[in-house]
């Protein structure tokens, strides 16, 4: 067991290069699943975040197979999953959260099948669904920053109409946006974070960066900004203890730094409830 | 608008015979910290039809659930037919906002109306042939019994609306409560649903319908209540059908034009 | 392997053992699925069901820590994790959404740590993840059995309540049914099918048997109870077909029988009579049609 109280603790692990990468990472993927988050929890897309994160799959799956990029395969087939969700809620028949579950699970299975036919199958397939920070190489890093960059400064170029449309739709249309297209750029940042996350969080956890730090912030203040400053700081946070942790306790990083935020949400959800009740207790 | 005229809404309070069909006293319910409803007194005599007019957020819907008992009220108390609401839950029917409803769900015009009688039975117990009779008779009396075996969504608003009368009509109840009955269909079903609903006056029955149509509550209620958040008027329609209550109603929403013809202007 | 009219072919699976409990398996956790996926669709509940799913994989890790019964330790854990939902969704400023999205990754993330405390491979996860049907066991087998039982018993006493609550809510409030009983009930049987699915086709395929079957005969019929008929055989036919390919192929049986199930979901989308794309398609083309020569 570390002493908590030593500074040598926490220096120590940074002092590995291995380290160093994997919390850089971590900390950029936190960044903008805080930015994207609080589209997320604002729009309600937890599920389509969650489909996205598991749809990513088979991609990585071919990809890998076929001894190409992981994450490209993994943003195609994301993409891909994310239209044909789209497409069969505009027939109108089918609901979308329910069209949701279908996709994923079969876009899932088809990628375990394909995978079955590897022989590194179960470790390679729990590797993506966990992630490992650890296991980060320099030139995920590259790649990461530069997903990274990309996200944020496409946020930052589209800011007002992102938020309109995630607002108020038939605004946005009524002052000539296009609404598909508007959303259809949501939904590639969407599915870009979440390959930016697969090494890290792996991509049955990505959603919960998304949507714990985003929903935890969007408790403490309001205006939208903050809301995306303060997820993205409790994000990265909530990733640094999760490392150090997932460091000296040798368990599955992603799940720690999840199982932090989750800390960190409920102990504010508490607290808020708690003053809520006083203040009620006092003004009646 | 045909028949609904001859109406008798010229009878008072005066002849109201027997218990009001609702009481209520000092009524009040909030969600969470929001006030939807604010020390609400109301006596509702029976055998009216009694249009409930407010803008939106007023509290319609929420009146109406405290009253058939769905809605928890933080104070106050709410008699129904001169007992609890729980206690005479069989003999109020109850009509939600079409709206509200999935209507591509898999079910048969007869089925929802067999709903209505869902309240009276037990667990375990299935819809009896006298069930099916009455439902079917319910649906007679709505012009809907050739359609009785489509898939609900095939019908027009108009005709769901009707389907939704029929399911209360089968209920067999004292006091009907309808949320918004003429949102979204034609003038000609509002009088066949008026037509129905007088029918049910004669009967000695309460009908109590929640609106912001105003023209056809002038022409076809006997009393109106005026709500937002509070009690703003109550009483025959000419009396609450006047510019100062119309306009503390609705606020900055209504414009009186010239003599009693009466425009709203939503949002 | 002999011809595909030969029946030897697909007799002579069966005469292994664990390929007929296989069977039996994928059968029962059909119908099961198909019966409270039908609410489950009707009711626009997937994401609900993605929750539960993940509530009952942290209940298999816990009870297999503590070397107690999984099917137990999985029903405590959704049933918990329901009631929070239950309460979470209440908070002002959350959204149930968003309660949903933050409490089924809690517990996946707990599962995953307390996978990595067991120091368990990696096999294990992709075990409880995509199910293993050649695996199960005479006892998992009367598990099985026992909750398709009490599933139909519950489903044929509770119908109506059922069908009322889903359809109508305000109705059913109305008639002095209280919402959170019936929705709590339907949570459970959405468990308990979640978590007698999870040993076929694995915990993360189990939503598609709840979702995909019902959603495709919802295309097909307009009743409801010939919806649930026939989301039961569609779900019953992709598992016994599922699991004569992964025989005969050598794939697993899971993602096989989720594969299956989602092709039925497409052809239907796609063909099913007045409610398909292609359908659709000709009408529109038809009126158009008939437009231009009015």
């Amino acid at each position: 067991m570390p002493n908590l109280f030593e500074l040598q603790t926490y220096l120590e692990p940074l002092s590995l290069r291995l380290v160093q990468r994997g919390l850089l990472a971590a900390i950029v993927v936190a960044i903008i699943c805080g930015v994207m988050g609080t589209f997320v929890v604002v729009r309600g897309l937890a599920f389509l975040g969650d489909a996205l994160g598991h749809a990513v799959f088979p991609g990585v799956v071919i990809a890998y197979l076929l001894n190409l990029n992981l994450l490209a395969g993994g943003l195609v087939a994301g993409l891909i999953t994310a239209l044909a969700i789209s497409l069969v809620g505009r027939t109108g028949q089918v609901r979308e959260s329910t069209a949701i579950g279908i996709f994923y699970t079969v876009a899932f299975a088809f990628g375990a099948l394909l995978l079955s036919r590897s022989r590194s199958a179960p470790r390679a397939l729990s590797e993506l669904l966990i992630g490992n920070v650890l296991a980060v190489r320099p030139e995920d890093l590259q790649l990461t920053l530069l997903i990274g960059g990309v996200v944020l400064l496409l946020v930052w170029a589209f800011y007002k109409e992102l938020v309109l449309v995630s607002f108020d739709p038939q605004q946005a249309a009524a002052l000539g946006r296009n609404v598909p297209v508007l959303n259809g750029l949501l939904f590639t940042l969407l599915a870009l974070t979440i390959v930016a996350s697969l090494q890290t969080v792996g991509n049955v956890l990505v959603v919960a960066l998304l949507v714990i730090p985003a929903a935890t912030a969007r408790l403490l203040v309001g205006p939208l900004p903050a809301v995306m400053g303060l997820a993205a700081l409790l994000g990265s946070l909530c990733t640094f203890a999760g490392v150090y942790i997932s460091y000296y306790a040798d368990i599955a990083s992603g799940g720690a730094i999840v199982l932090c935020a989750c800390g960190v949400f409920f102990c504010v959800l508490i607290v808020r409830s708690a003053r809520q009740r006083l203040h009620l207790g006092v003004a009646g | 608008m045909s028949s609904v005229a001859t109406s008798p809404k010229s009878a008072g309070p005066a002849c109201a015979a027997g218990q009001p069909a609702v009481q209520l006293a000092h009524v009040t319910v909030a969600y969470g910290a929001r006030v939807v409803l604010q020390d609400i007194t109301l006596e509702l005599p029976s055998a009216r039809i009694i249009g409930l007019i407010g803008p939106n957020g007023a509290g319609k819907t929420t009146l109406l659930r405290s009253i058939v008992g769905a809605q928890r009220v933080l104070e106050g108390t709410v008699r129904v037919l001169g007992a609890a609401a729980d206690a005479v839950r069989q003999r109020v029917a109850y009509v939600p906002q079409r709206r509200d409803v999935d209507w591509s769900f898999p079910l048969s015009v007869l089925d929802v109306v067999l709903m209505g009688r869902y309240g009276k039975l037990g667990l375990l117990r299935r819809p009896s042939k006298q069930d099916r009779e009455l439902a079917l008779d319910a649906l007679k009396q709505v012009g809907l019994a050739k359609r009785q075996a489509c898939q609900i969504g095939e019908l027009s608003g108009g005709q769901q609306q009707r389907v939704f009368l029929a399911r209360a009509l089968v209920q067999d109840a004292d006091l009907m409560l309808l949320d918004e009955p003429f949102n979204g269909i034609d003038t000609t079903t509002q009088s066949v649903i008026f037509d129905l609903l007088c029918e049910q006056r004669q009967r000695g029955r309460t009908v109590l319908l929640s609106t912001h149509d105003l023209h056809s509550v002038e022409q076809n209620c006997d009393q109106l209540v005026a709500l937002n958040r509070r009690i703003i008027a109550f009483g025959p329609v000419d009396q609450v059908f006047t510019a100062p209550v119309l306009q503390s109603t609705f606020g900055s929403q209504v414009a009186v034009v010239g003599d009693g013809q009466t425009v709203v202007t939503r949002n | 392997m002999s011809g595909v009219f030969d029946p030897v072919t697909y007799l002579q699976p069966l005469q292994q053992p664990f390929m007929l409990r296989g069977l039996l398996a994928v059968t029962l956790v059909g119908i099961v699925c198909a019966l409270v996926g039908s609410f489950v669709v009707l009711r626009g509940l997937a994401f609900v069901g993605e929750a539960l799913r993940h509530a009952l994989f942290a209940g298999v890790v816990i009870a297999f820590l503590m070397g107690g019964s999984l099917v137990g330790g999985a029903l405590i854990f959704a049933l918990l994790v329901a009631w929070l939902l239950g309460v979470l969704g209440r908070q002002q400023g959350i959204g149930e959404d968003t309660a949903i999205g933050v409490l089924f990754s809690a517990s996946f993330a707990l599962g995953i740590v307390l996978l990595n405390v067991a120091r368990t491979g990696a096999r294990d996860l992709t075990t409880i993840l995509l199910g293993n049907v050649l695996g199960v066991s005479t006892l998992d087998l009367a598990a099985t059995g026992a909750v398709v039982v009490v599933t139909l018993v519950a489903v044929v006493v509770c119908f109506k309540e059922l069908v009322v609550v889903a359809f109508d809510p305000a109705l059913a409030q109305a008639q002095g049914r209280s919402l959170s009983v019936w929705d709590g009930l339907l949570f459970v049987l959405i468990a308990l099918a979640l978590t007698a699915a999870f040993q076929t086709v694995g915990n993360l395929l189990a939503l598609a048997l709840l979702l995909a079957p019902a959603t495709t005969a919802r295309l097909l019929t307009r009743r409801l109870v010939p919806m649930i008929g026939m989301a039961m055989l569609l779900a019953v036919l992709a598992g016994v077909i599922g699991l004569y390919i992964s025989y005969w192929s050598n794939v697993p049986s899971g993602p096989a029988i989720v594969l299956l199930s989602g092709a039925g979901f497409g052809l239907a989308l796609l063909f099913a009579p007045q409610h398909g794309v292609v359908w659709s398609f000709i009408q529109r083309r038809r009126l158009q049609h008939s437009r231009n020569h009015s």
